[in-house]
């Protein structure tokens, strides 16, 4: 008796060590996460008040200072280039291990290998779209770059020397809570760094949804309503600008070509919603006589944030701003001379090829009247408490494809310029050290994707934007739609020289902006695509610009947070004479009649405590959706892509151009406009009701949801509902998850003042108070003065006075 | 019994410093062994002392951090704050007073 007893306790307290050591379903391992000693109540994260550092050993080749501030910004003096990219590395793993992990591994496709078999088809398809092989097309090139091996080497090392000296109590949360451990970093995580960036800003396309319309609709519908330069638009560079160059011919233009429909082939468009402003003032428009930029990044809001703040110091560089987590180097940002910002360019840059093979092998297929060889790639993706999973890709010389109809030996491949071998950080590290304008330029060449509007201001006065990037040369239309892969007029064979990409320096209107519009009028020699941000935000800003000659830095401040809609603008005073004309116009309840008369009293701000942002947006939208579904209708193909809303707005403006689309198009059936106005109203105002209840719900900020995500989509460390002003369209450009990255202002005087904001905060922890610090801070169009030290000693005494950064706003 | 709650306090957070959360249940069984007189008493100090410990445990590191991270914790979880110090006590006492019974069972003393 007494034996079984002892055997029993036993039993049990085994059972219990075992059980509380287990996963069990959806409920993680309960004893190493409540373990109080090393669980998740270690994970809190830094809690510093400002305080410095001296990194030693490790590999450092010297001692290097890390100097925090209040913000837990890290400014790094090191004492030579090797280290300095080190601590980079060392404390951005610090602060940001688990982010660099989770994302690096979304790039690689490995993310099944921790979270199980739910992630196998995300990550088959990052695999087909050719993400690690682009990552190891520039490894290459990397590893013969001088200056960039060391750099990525010297920020792995860091990385790892964070990593090697953890134990599971230092564990970043996240990892205890998925019951996983941190993997090592190499500079290939990096290069898929990259890759995610390009994967971001430059893999959308729109070649399926057109090759759709072209095939219902004809020419002559897109050369009317999706037309590659729109009326209104408002290039980055000005209008009638000369191009003073013998430009690359592009190969004769083919017949049109019509793909076949392959069933499961799925493309992103590109989103309309990440864009960027920027712009740089030259100093006979600023108070002080001297250069003003200003940047801010349109991004997926994420926490961790897509941005980390640092001060890297060496002996050959001294430059502040942001960098992404996992790669070195400052990517927006200035330093003692030049200061520098960007937006992303919608120039095409990813082909869609049909692909007919020979036979079921898939070992061949067409090209140039001949068979070619194809090759593949055999991924193996590991997955979490299964069996790994095997999936062959196969790959032509335009890339690797993406999707297959083995039925039909048809296929659709993927000619992404990201695929391409480069050393886009060299411009990176180049530019934090240049010392004016030329320096600028020549770090511009290494950079080929995301191809990025780079605006540039110097203190010698000197302002610049490059469009800059690599580009094909193209016939115009070429790469528009479904392209033909067995045809060599559509092969990329040429680029346009780096001194041929739009760029302007100095010009006489005294400004550069970019808004991702149009680079050009269609003037310029070579043809970049056909789908660039609507004219709105570049609009807006140009009209801003040309205002004034005593701009400050509050002004710029100021400018990134206006929130007018040229969308509004221009569409609502139309919506409303139109509807009217319409019978129901004087059928309205009064509480219609009282917001019809808000609308027509509004100034076309987006504000976050507003309705009539809302009404405006919703029945604009729902006007939009039906006009072009009468043309739309009368085909089932899909994705289409639908006229943008300039397009849309011109068209309500000319009874006459409607009634011609109308017969051209709709077979002369479709509703007046009046009529599409008035359902778009009624529509507007029951999907509110119903979605939201009384008008009190209706505020701008309630609809648009303004969210910062966790990267792990954990709801709890999400941030949502923030209130806050603004619209994609409007220079406070927010929506949803979607908004201001990044904001920056620089004021080039003889010593650099600087002020930004991100939505979020340098630590990554869910457990620190510098976790979400600067959310609020932003919702609220606040701003932080920047610490840009001189040395160490600077910073040290800076801290030690005890200052606090105070917010500004403009 | 002190005699137990001293060998499991000083044991457990000895041994959780360096190693997995299990490892617990020896100094609890060894607390067992040579500690209480009774079955019950056994129970108790392995409950009392483990789940004191971890609770206690729990609390600094909370202080420490001023309670940002149990309150992330317990909307990750979706449960109210007390309840996430309510399943670290659980985890640690259950595990504590059973190694501890064990450890005392096996010797035999008492009646």
């Amino acid at each position: 008796m007494k034996w079984i007893k002892a055997g029993g306790a036993l039993l049990i307290t085994l059972a219990l060590a075992i059980v509380f050591s287990s996963q069990l379903g959806p409920v993680p391992a309960l004893g190493p996460l409540l373990n109080p000693v090393s669980g998740f109540w270690q994970s809190d994260g830094p809690q510093h008040k400002p305080h410095h550092v001296w990194l030693t050993g490790m590999g450092l080749q010297d001692s290097v200072l890390v100097v925090y501030d209040d913000r837990r910004v890290p400014h790094i003096f090191a004492r030579n280039n090797h280290d300095v990219y080190f601590a980079q590395g060392y404390v951005t793993a610090q602060d940001r291990l688990w982010q660099m992990d989770i994302q690096a591994r979304s790039g690689a496709g490995t993310l099944a290998e921790i979270l199980g078999e739910g992630l196998v088809e995300i990550d088959k398809e990052q695999r087909r779209k050719g993400m690690m092989f682009g990552a190891l097309n520039k490894l290459e090139v990397y590893e013969q770059d001088e200056l960039l091996m060391p750099t990525l080497t010297a920020y792995t090392d860091g990385v790892n020397a964070w990593i090697n000296q953890l134990s599971h109590r230092d564990y970043p949360l996240e990892y205890k809570l998925i019951g996983h451990k941190p993997a090592p970093w190499t500079p290939l995580h990096t290069l898929v760094m990259h890759m995610n960036m390009a994967s971001t800003l430059a893999s959308g396309t729109s070649a399926a949804g057109m090759s759709n319309v072209r095939e219902a609709l004809g020419d002559d519908f897109i050369n009317r309503f999706l037309p590659a330069y729109p009326a209104d638009m408002d290039p980055i560079i000005p209008e009638n600008t000369q191009w003073p160059f013998n430009p690359v011919s592009p190969a004769e233009v083919p017949d049109a070509f019509s793909p076949v429909t392959l069933s499961d082939a799925n493309y992103a468009f590109p989103s309309p919603y990440l864009g960027s402003n920027s712009w740089a003032v030259s100093g006979y428009r600023t108070e002080s006589g001297r250069p003003l930029l200003s940047n801010d990044m349109h991004l997926e809001l994420s926490l961790p944030s897509i941005w980390y703040e640092v001060q890297l110091s060496s002996p050959d560089m001294n430059v502040y701003g942001v960098s992404l987590p996992g790669a070195p180097t400052v990517i927006v940002g200035f330093n003692s001379d030049v200061a520098w910002g960007v937006t992303n360019s919608g120039a095409n840059v990813l082909d869609v090829y049909e692909i007919t093979f020979e036979d079921e092998s898939l070992s061949r297929y067409r090209h140039d009247g001949q068979w070619k060889e194809t090759s593949y790639v055999v991924e193996e993706i590991p997955v979490a408490g299964g069996h790994a999973v095997i999936d062959t890709v196969w790959y032509t010389h335009h890339g690797p494809v993406g999707f297959l109809d083995r039925e039909n030996l048809k296929g659709q491949a993927t000619q992404w310029i990201a695929h391409r071998a480069s050393v886009d950080l060299r411009t990176f590290y180049e530019i934090n050290r240049a010392g004016g304008y030329t320096e600028f330029v020549e770090g511009l060449q290494y950079f080929d994707v995301p191809a990025q509007n780079f605006t540039y201001a110097d203190r010698e006065g000197n302002i610049s934007l490059w469009h800059n990037g690599l580009f094909p040369v193209r016939w115009e239309g070429m790469g528009d739609f479904i392209s033909d892969g067995s045809d060599p007029a559509y092969d990329w064979n040429e680029f346009i020289p780096r001194d041929h990409v739009p760029n302007i320096t100095n010009p006489e209107r005294g400004f550069v902006s970019s808004a991702n519009q149009n680079p050009t009028d269609p003037e310029y020699p070579y043809f970049l695509g056909r789908f660039f941000a609507s004219y709105e935000r570049g609009a807006r800003i140009n009209e801003v610009l040309s205002e004034r000659y005593d701009f400050t830095y509050a002004d710029m401040l100021g400018l990134q947070l206006d929130n007018v809609s040229l969308t509004a603008r221009t569409g609502l005073p139309l919506l409303l004479s139109l509807f009217e004309e319409h019978s129901s116009y004087e059928e309205l309840s009064s509480e219609e009649q009282q917001f019809i008369e808000q609308l027509r009293s509004w100034n076309y701000e987006m504000l976050g405590d507003a309705i009539e942002p809302t009404l405006s947006r919703l029945w604009l939208t729902k006007t939009r959706r039906k006009i072009w579904d009468q043309v739309y209708s009368r085909t089932d193909r899909r994705p289409v892509r639908y006229p943008d809303n300039s397009r849309t707005i011109q068209l309500m403006a000319d009874a006459d151009d409607y009634q011609m689309m109308l017969n051209d198009f709709a077979g002369g059936n479709g509703s007046p406009l009046p009529e599409i106005v008035a359902q778009g109203w009624k529509e507007t105002i029951s999907q509110l009701r119903e979605e939201r209840g009384t008008p009190d719900n209706w505020n701008w900020a309630d609809v648009q949801n303004v969210r910062v995500v966790h990267l792990g989509r954990i709801d709890a460390l999400t941030r949502a509902g923030i209130q806050t002003h603004g619209a994609s369209e409007a220079l406070n450009s927010k929506r949803g998850s979607v908004g201001p990255s990044w904001r920056m202002v620089v004021s080039l005087e003889d010593e650099i003042r600087a002020w930004g904001v991100y939505p979020g905060g340098q630590s990554g922890s869910p457990g620190s108070v510098h976790y979400d610090d600067f959310i609020q801070p932003w919702a609220d169009g606040e701003f932080f003065p920047l610490h840009f030290f001189e040395s160490g000693e600077e910073a040290i005494s800076w801290i030690q006075q005890g200052h606090q950064t105070q917010r500004v706003s403009p | 019994m002190k005699a137990s709650v001293v060998i499991i306090v000083l044991g457990s957070w000895g041994l959780m410093l360096f190693l997995p959360w299990w490892t617990i249940i020896f100094p609890c069984f060894i607390a067992g062994l040579i500690g209480p007189d009774r079955g019950y008493k056994a129970f108790v100090a392995g409950l009392v002392a483990s789940g004191g410990l971890w609770l206690a445990l729990a609390l600094f590191a909370d202080f420490q951090n001023s309670g940002v991270l149990t309150g992330q914790m317990a909307s990750v979880m979706d449960l109210p704050v007390w309840a996430v110090y309510a399943a670290t006590l659980f985890v640690g006492a259950v595990t504590g007073a059973f190694a501890c019974l064990a450890g005392y069972l096996v010797l035999g003393r008492g009646r």
